[in-house]
């Protein structure tokens, strides 16, 4: 079976590859990061030995 | 037949005409397509010149898993820089000071790179630091580092590799043995690969692709990597041919 002649890349493809990165640096508004930048420094939530766990509602 | 080995960018249409193999294809290294695909990029301006070449005489372009991994790695240093900067412009204010000092300092450095047409990439070990710092932060039980790759750095790096795929329209060399590409000549083993990394010290991913390319079919790689070029201009046999870079 004999290969299948293969292509090379597209006319100007840097070009368009440049204007494909530009186009995704548009970011969604980060109000989540914004509330937890006001927070306090403290190691996460999942290393903190003292940290009080609330038990889920016991099933009815 | 040409008797020399490493050629820079300036010579392809000629070599295009005196090797005709070339056109069958040409292994492209991950810091070509790099290149290629970030304009900040010192070589970006020649490579997207050579790849008009290539385009206009049909030369396909093929990589592997290793040129794949690395071009990402790449990325990711130079877009997560990227990324903070934005992040710092946001929410500067919003930082704790020592934080800010950091951020402003990293911003600094990059904005003196980019004034000396210089590539700023941050070593994972200050992704890291920024990582820790980050993660010191929590909201609703997720920390800033998620939330700023998330919000920052995720929508730049993702499709990067699948798109640089449909536009430079690579193609993929497979190394697996139940389903080996057929421009793959030669046994591929680690014991050849660890001997290039035993013998010129260059890096492991780098030894792959030396290693593929010098037991594959192609006559032409073209890199941007000093490592590969020296090691290439020691033991690559003369039809083996090397394109750098004019500005190499």
């Amino acid at each position: 079976m004999t290969e299948k002649k293969r292509k090379g890349p597209e006319k100007d493809a840097a070009k368009k590859m440049t204007e494909f990165r530009k186009a995704r640096q548009k970011q969604p508004t980060a109000e989540l990061l914004k509330k937890a930048l006001k927070n306090s420094p403290k190691k996460p939530e999942v290393n903190n030995p003292n940290k009080r766990v609330a038990l889920p509602d016991a099933e009815v | 037949m040409i008797a020399e080995k490493i050629f820079q960018f300036n010579d392809i249409r000629r070599l295009i005409s005196e090797v005709p193999e070339i056109k069958n294809g040409v292994v492209v290294d991950s810091n070509i397509i790099f290149a290629a695909s970030y304009e900040l990029d010192v070589f970006h301006d020649e490579v997207a010149e050579m790849l008009n070449v290539f385009s206009e005489f049909d030369v396909p372009l093929f990589t592997n898993v290793n040129i794949r991994t690395e071009f990402l790695e790449l990325h990711r240093r130079v877009l997560i820089a990227e990324s903070l900067i934005d992040f710092y412009e946001d929410f500067g204010s919003d930082m704790e000071p020592e934080l800010q000092h950091q951020l402003k300092s990293h911003r600094t450095s990059y904005r003196k790179a980019v004034e000396e047409d210089r590539l700023f990439k941050l070593s994972d070990q200050r992704i890291k630091s920024f990582r820790n710092q980050l993660m010191e932060f929590t909201f609703n039980e997720q920390d800033a580092w998620q939330l700023f790759c998330q919000n920052y750095f995720s929508t730049r790096i993702s499709g990067i590799w699948e798109k640089a795929v449909e536009l430079f329209n690579l193609q993929f060399i497979s190394m697996r043995q139940t389903d080996k590409s057929p421009q793959i000549s030669g046994d591929l083993s680690w014991e050849q690969m660890e001997n290039l990394v035993s013998q010129y010290g260059i890096g492991v991913s780098d030894a792959m692709i030396l290693n593929l390319y010098l037991n594959s079919t192609f006559s032409a790689i073209i890199t941007a990597d000093s490592d590969l070029v020296y090691v290439l201009e020691k033991v690559g046999p003369k039809n083996k041919i090397v394109l750098i870079p004019n500005r190499f």
